[in-house]
């Protein structure tokens, strides 16, 4: 390849770049973050006003969000729902009141599947993905509320705080997963300075958070042009139109693409979140150091991962008894919440019960591969081998060989992950075929 | 500028400078008066579909033409509670088609495809990616194969001799290797025999000067695009077909005309086919138009595969835009399919195209 053809390369790339990024202004993500740093601004202005009037502002701003990228019935019906929600379970006593809150609860996870178009007043294809991330994590914030309270004894928190927990804009798409707990916990004293001197430190953070910001729209833009491109074309032709090489490249691709697109909206996230004074919780720690796959779930999604650990696994008994049967109903239940967001967006016609299989058996494997792990540390019948292996092969090495593997099997895992509803389950054991040469 | 505030809002007690939270406040109103005038250039202002005096412009080369420049969000403006209300971004280039603007020179190993027909397939009323042009483009797969650019020059009113028109004087300049002609069977049969005329129409939409002129959040909340034609023009609709003999001698210009326009790019070095594109509400009089073409082109017609959808899923398809003779999301999505497996059945796509998988 010659110079020329190089720049002729780079000038038609850089001219797809553009017009790719032309294409994208009006996409959820765009709207969000231009909306996001406009509410952000606005939500800085109100610094003047004590912290009760800023976090009113605040509430404020998150239902416009709610409007703007989505409906006003939409945002209308969150805020009376919320509000129902958060007077049943702080004013009805009892058993009652714990069964009101279930029934909302499950309310919520019935009614956006079943939403009608008609509650979208433009056009719906942006509204629907944005009400179905959105409802995702706002059922998870509702719940930690709801089990916090009545389960855990954790004080009550006033109905400003918990508006705007569980409807904060900037983290209300694709998370990080916060409770009111924890968003609360978060609070910095953000636009509220009190002196030059912090000011200066606060103009510091604005100019850290946008380039956080500009970080993670960057990320966004350029993993969603140029990685994963063939993603449909290789489930579609289960694989036969790629190199046995490009195939086996593949899954880390999607691991790649998958990591750098999800840590572009929390870089996203967090940016928008500081300037208004909350520190939230970091999604990713570096999950590709991940020695199995227990720790790739702590570094991986990581608030999502802490709400099913909090939420699912230990009142299921956690480590105390039925462990690993335990592990493998977290999963399912993590498997199925994917499976509740798709359905959100098709709808049952698009994404029928047997396109459900690839979110979970996606959840399967990584809960198998999790009891795995611990079987291998744990069972005394093979410290033998494990003796052997610390006697015998370097640390270094062991260490490698443990992320490599760690990495090789989630990377795999997000072949069923990423299935396209319309293609058949039957495309990942082909493709896996077709990795050993036996297809 | 000392003033208390109570002990429990952040835990300090005591007289506090406002003056560094005045600061904030004065830069972030700031920022989000950018930040609005930024959303609003890239949505344009709502604009009701009713309003007629801005969309279209008088042409002298192809006689009327999108307004050039021209965005805004389409809004059918209909009375509340009217279920499904599409909404939905519109950007108009220099050249009056639709989104960004194609240069007349092709990239290399670029293959272009120009889309020519009526408001059927034009877009206003839908999301860009649900956009048939866009679709086309997004089924081929350009890592294995060529770049497909799908220009879209479809616009309201053209019958298939406006097309004809526009392919000659303008859309050839586009260096096109495939021509797909839309033709509505009833719209453009009629059209043929009494041709659409665009009238002058009073513009209804004042040209922007002042604060409306300098501020995309002024003409936003004014309803008003920064761009209005010089000429705006309404197109007169056709009298409908109402006789055997007329149909049948509609039929045959038509014939002609599409005679004429496969040569016409064949000429030019591209291939050609003709849709046959109803358009909405549809009804079911229209299969079986591609019998009188099938000799000349490569002919789909599409309203059997429309009809199939609505009988398989009734009452819960995207096939048309409510109110609009405009195709919806469903319709654009089963006719980039078909579109594009017929040109490849009939292999009009130039050999380094590749058919990718994309929904």
């Amino acid at each position: 390849m010659t110079i020329l053809d190089l720049a002729s390369r780079v000038g038609a790339e850089l001219a797809d770049f553009q017009l790719g990024s032309w294409e994208a202004r009006h996409s959820l993500f765009a709207h969000y973050a231009l909306y996001g740093v406009l509410l952000t601004a606005l939500g800085a202005a109100a610094a003047p006003l004590a912290r009760r009037g800023r976090e009113w502002v605040l509430v404020a701003l998150c239902v416009a969000s709610l409007a703007i990228l989505g409906s006003p019935g939409i945002a209308g019906l969150a805020v009376l729902y919320s509000v129902s929600l958060h007077a049943v379970v702080e004013r009805v006593p009892g058993r009652a009141g714990l069964g009101l809150s279930w029934l909302l609860l499950l309310a919520l996870a019935a009614y956006p599947t079943l939403l009608p178009d008609d509650v979208f007043t433009g056009n719906t294809s942006h509204m629907r993905e944005f009400w179905s991330f959105a409802t995702n994590v706002w059922w998870l914030r509702c719940i930690a509320y709801v089990v916090d309270r009545r389960a855990r004894g954790i004080a009550p928190r006033p109905l400003r705080e918990f508006l705007l927990a569980t409807l904060f804009f900037p983290t209300f798409v694709n998370g990080p997963i916060e409770t009111t707990e924890q968003l609360a916990g978060h609070r910095r004293k953000g636009p509220a300075v009190d002196s030059w001197h912090e000011l200066r430190a606060y103009g510091r953070m604005l100019a850290r958070s946008s380039a956080r910001f500009t970080w993670g729209a960057a990320k966004v833009l350029v993993a969603t042009f140029y990685l994963a491109q063939s993603n449909e074309t290789i489930f579609a032709t289960a694989g036969q139109v790629v190199s046995h090489p490009r195939l086996w490249l593949w899954p880390i691709e999607l691991y790649t693409t998958f990591y750098v697109v999800f840590s572009g909206w929390t870089d996203i996230a967090i940016a928008l979140a500081r300037p208004l004074g909350y520190e939230v919780a970091e999604n990713f720690d570096r999950p590709w150091r991940a020695r199995n796959v227990a720790e790739f779930w702590r570094r991986w999604h990581i608030t999502f991962g802490t709400w099913l650990r909090s939420y699912v696994y230990m009142p299921l008994g956690g480590n105390r008894r039925h462990a690993s049967r335990n592990v493998l109903l977290t999963f399912l239940a993590s498997g199925l919440w994917h499976v509740w967001g798709a359905l959100k967006v098709l709808g049952l016609d698009g994404y029928p019960p047997e396109a459900w299989l690839g979110f979970i058996i996606w959840g399967l494997m990584n809960g198998l591969a999790l009891i795995a792990g611990r079987w291998w540390a744990n069972v005394p019948g093979l410290e033998p081998v494990r003796a052997a292996l610390r006697a015998h092969v370097p640390q270094m090495l062991r260490l490698r060989a443990a992320q490599s593997m760690a990495f090789a099997f989630v990377a795999l895992a997000w072949v069923p992950f990423f299935l396209p509803p319309w293609i058949d389950i039957d495309a990942c054991w082909r493709i896996l075929l077709r990795m050993m040469f036996l297809g | 500028m000392h003033r208390p505030e109570p002990a429990t809002s952040d835990g300090i007690v005591g007289p506090r400078l406002r003056s560094p939270r005045w600061t904030i406040t004065a830069c972030a109103l700031l920022l989000a008066l950018v930040l609005v005038d930024v959303i609003a250039r890239i949505e344009g202002p709502r604009v009701c579909a009713s309003s007629e005096g801005f969309l279209l412009t008088a042409d002298g080369e192809v006689g009327w033409t999108f307004t050039p420049g021209l965005t805004f969000t389409f809004d059918p403006c209909a009375p509340a509670g009217t279920p499904r209300q599409w909404t939905a971004p519109v950007s108009i280039n220099a050249q009056g088609l639709h989104d960004q603007a194609w240069p007349y020179e092709k990239r290399p190993g670029e293959v272009r495809l120009l889309l020519l027909g009526d408001e059927v397939a034009d877009g206003i009323g839908i999301a860009r990616a649900d956009r048939l042009s866009v679709r086309l483009a997004h089924l081929t797969d350009r890592r294995r194969g060529a770049r497909v650019a799908a220009i879209n020059a479809t616009i309201p009113g053209y019958g298939p001799a406006e097309s004809l028109r526009f392919l000659e004087r303008r859309g050839l300049r586009y260096a096109p290797d495939v021509v797909v002609l839309l033709v509505d069977p009833e719209h453009d049969l009629a059209a043929l025999l009494d041709p659409p005329a665009a009238q002058e129409l009073a513009v209804d939409i004042p040209p922007a000067s002042g604060l409306l002129g300098l501020s995309a959040a002024a003409r936003w909340l004014a309803r008003q695009p920064a761009e209005v034609p010089a000429s705006a023009v309404r197109i007169e609709e056709p009298d409908p077909l109402t006789s055997a003999e007329d149909r049948a001698r509609a039929r045959s210009r038509l014939r002609e005309v599409v005679q004429q326009m496969a040569q016409t790019s064949r000429d030019a070095g591209a291939s050609f086919a003709v849709v046959i594109a109803p358009r909405c509400p549809l009804t079911a009089a229209t299969a079986g138009s591609c019998a009188d073409l099938d000799d000349v082109a490569p002919c789909v017609d599409l309203a059997p595969v429309f009809a199939e959808l609505e009988r398989d899923a009734p009452g819960r398809t995207e096939l048309c835009i409510p109110g609009q003779p405009r195709w919806g999301r469903d319709a654009t999505f089963l006719a980039s399919h078909k579109i594009w497996d017929t040109l490849a059945a009939s292999k009009l796509w130039p050999e380094t195209v590749v058919r990718g998988h994309r929904l």
